[in-house]
């Protein structure tokens, strides 16, 4: 396929409008090449993007069941000291595992939303500290004869990355993204635990194999490679001789016991 | 059609990508590596040792290549002109090198010890029982602490040892990888996902370098254009970042938790069947290479081992470069690798 039919010069304008630095330096452009209004607005308009998309990061989490202060759920205002009770209730009759498996997903799914919610805000406000570094920079260049502005996309594009990176390196660092990330791994991995529960209980129902089954063979059949593995042939060998040397002293044990002999005495 | 508010440069930017795309298209990718080789047996389930005959009969002692679990190790021969493997075998040397492959279900249940002493110690021996020499063990990455170990616990299996960006030292300041990894719960990890996912491990390392490795280094991709050589070995070296092996989990939670938080290679707590690696029991001669700009291991990572080797003959190479630049960038082609086929020649 030829260039012209791939790629068309409305690909290449969407592509410019889909990268933060194609859209400054548009705006840029039409500041005339000093940031002014448009300027403004484009890294305006950024920051309500990343606005839009921690507020709805948000209400995820709040919709997964988030307390506010007062230990009441502002989403459908259960106090939280029922939630021990229903915890309790799952405990009794009949359907008590079951009940306790769904709860127990609920539990990692509130979990695991909210450990996302954490580190995509840690992100976020990475990025808004890479814009406002950006802009600051820019403005210090517009006042300062001495910094010349960026003249072409590279080189506005040079400075975003490596204001961006540098906020970026630093919410890294810190020892709340460690934390967050940390809950974040483990939050994924009990989520994923919950759903297999779920998933191997049901199976059991119907007498399919079910994944504790297929791990079991599987830790056996490591087991076993493992202990023939680590029996070197040598010992192979004194073991087979000690065998043989018992049957036969057992063989000879029998014929004894067999002989008219044997017998009378 | 409206006039584009572009300016030249960023069209003529735009269509070189193009441009580098279609030439892209056309350029096959293989991951079987530059040089030769035959393989010579299977140490574990799915792991091959392979041989890279010497290219000069001149006696050299056989390197035995311990790679990382975690990459390919293709990015050892990535070209004819960047291949580590032909310096080594250019200089005379029979080279082996353990590949681990890729652990399928069962493998889940193998650990550390499964790995180090048993499989790596295998492919050791049979490569001294080929060439009639003890090898001399070159260590990559996570592949470094693999021969460490096992210089420790069987150092009748290492004549020498040469390390290349290989971490000691999992508790130092500026290792974001280690940071990330302290609240980890790897055994929970381990039972819920089984072998770790490529995928998942590898949006971990990139997440360490975003702009760097899903910005920049795309950005830089048109300057490629009507240059094959140089985009086959973009292309080459793309594979080899996202073709990676799952973890064995039980291997993969162990290595988290014993090296990762409890730092337990330079505490000594590390166990493997049962007995303790103490960097100290190395005594044979170590050569350890570290890479000053490593974002995966700092410098001060790697040169914790000449505090707690047990050697007498331990040396030091700086790279001036990144933990990747050590095999492929040319500087280390022209300047570093020299210097390690030396002193394997010594």
């Amino acid at each position: 396929m030829a260039s012209g039919e791939a790629f068309n010069h409305e690909w290449i304008l969407r592509m410019g409008d889909a990268t933060p630095v194609g859209v400054l330096w548009r705006a840029l452009q039409a500041d005339g090449g000093s940031p002014g209004p448009a300027c403004d607005t484009a890294f305006q308009g950024l920051r309500s993007q990343l606005d839009t998309t921690l507020s709805g990061l948000n209400a995820v989490a709040t919709s997964a069941g988030a307390t506010g202060e007062d230990g009441v759920d502002p989403a459908n205002e259960t106090p939280q000291w029922l939630t021990p009770w229903l915890q309790t209730l799952a405990r009794l009759g009949p359907w008590q595992h079951g009940l306790e498996r769904t709860q127990g997903l609920q539990i990692a799914l509130d979990r695991y939303l909210h450990a996302h919610v954490e580190c995509a805000r840690i992100l976020l406000d990475s990025v808004r500290a890479g814009l406002d570094t950006l802009e600051q920079r820019l403005q210090m260049a517009a006042q300062d004869p001495q910094r010349p502005l960026p003249e072409d996309y590279r080189t506005l594009y040079e400075w975003w990355l490596t204001d961006s990176e540098a906020c970026y390196e630093q919410a890294l660092a810190s020892a709340q993204w460690a934390e967050a990330f940390g809950r974040l791994a483990n939050a994924t991995t009990a989520l994923v635990d919950r759903y297999q529960k779920q998933l191997d209980a049901g199976l059991r129902t119907l007498d399919l194999p079910n994944r504790d089954d297929f791990l079991d063979t599987q830790r056996r059949l490591v087991e076993l490679e493992r202990s023939q593995r680590r029996n070197t042939p040598g010992d192979e060998l004194a073991a087979l001789r000690d065998e043989v040397a018992r049957l036969r002293d057992e063989v000879g044990a029998l014929r004894a016991e067999r002989t008219p002999g044997h017998r009378e005495r | 059609m409206a006039q584009s508010p572009f300016d030249h440069p960023l069209h003529d930017w735009q269509r070189r990508l193009i441009e580098t795309l279609e030439q892209a298209a056309e350029l096959p990718v293989d991951t079987r590596g530059a040089t030769p080789f035959t393989h010579h047996g299977e140490v574990g389930p799915g792991m091959h040792l392979r041989r890279y005959a010497p290219q000069a009969a001149t006696g050299q002692r056989p390197v035995l290549i311990v790679y990382s679990l975690v990459n390919r190790p293709f990015i050892l021969d990535l070209t004819e002109r960047r291949s580590l493997i032909a310096a080594l075998t250019r200089a005379g040397h029979p080279v082996y090198l353990l590949d681990w492959g890729y652990p399928k279900g069962a493998d889940r249940f193998l650990d550390l010890g499964d790995y180090i002493d048993d499989f790596l110690a295998t492919a050791a021996e049979e490569v001294a029982a080929r060439e009639g020499a003890t090898a001399d063990l070159l260590g990559v990455c996570q592949g470094g602490v693999f021969a460490l170990c096992l210089a420790a616990l069987q150092p009748q299996r290492v004549h020498r040892l040469v390390n290349l960006v290989t971490p000691v030292d999992f508790h130092t300041p500026g290792d974001q990888l280690s940071r990330m990894a302290q609240g980890v719960d790897f055994d929970q990890a381990a039972q819920a996902l089984g072998n770790v996912s490529a995928e998942w491990l590898n949006s971990v390392f990139v997440a360490l370098k975003p702009y760097r490795l899903l910005a920049q280094r795309y950005m830089e991709l048109p300057e490629l254009a009507d240059h094959p050589e140089a985009l086959h070995d973009f292309l080459r070296l793309e594979r080899w970042m996202y073709d990676s092996p799952d973890q064995a989990a039980t291997a993969f939670a162990e290595f988290g938790r014993e090296c990762y938080q409890r730092n337990g290679l330079l505490n000594g707590t590390l166990t493997l069947n049962g007995r303790p690696v103490r960097l100290s029991a190395i005594e044979q001669p170590v050569l350890n290479v570290y890479a000053e700009q490593d974002h995966l291991v700092p410098p001060a990572a790697a040169r914790a081992l000449g505090a707690h080797v047990g050697s007498t003959d331990y040396g030091e190479l700086a790279f001036p470069g990144g933990h990747l630049g050590v095999f492929i960038s040319r500087r280390a082609h022209a300047e570093l690798l020299p210097r390690i086929v030396a002193w394997l020649a010594e």
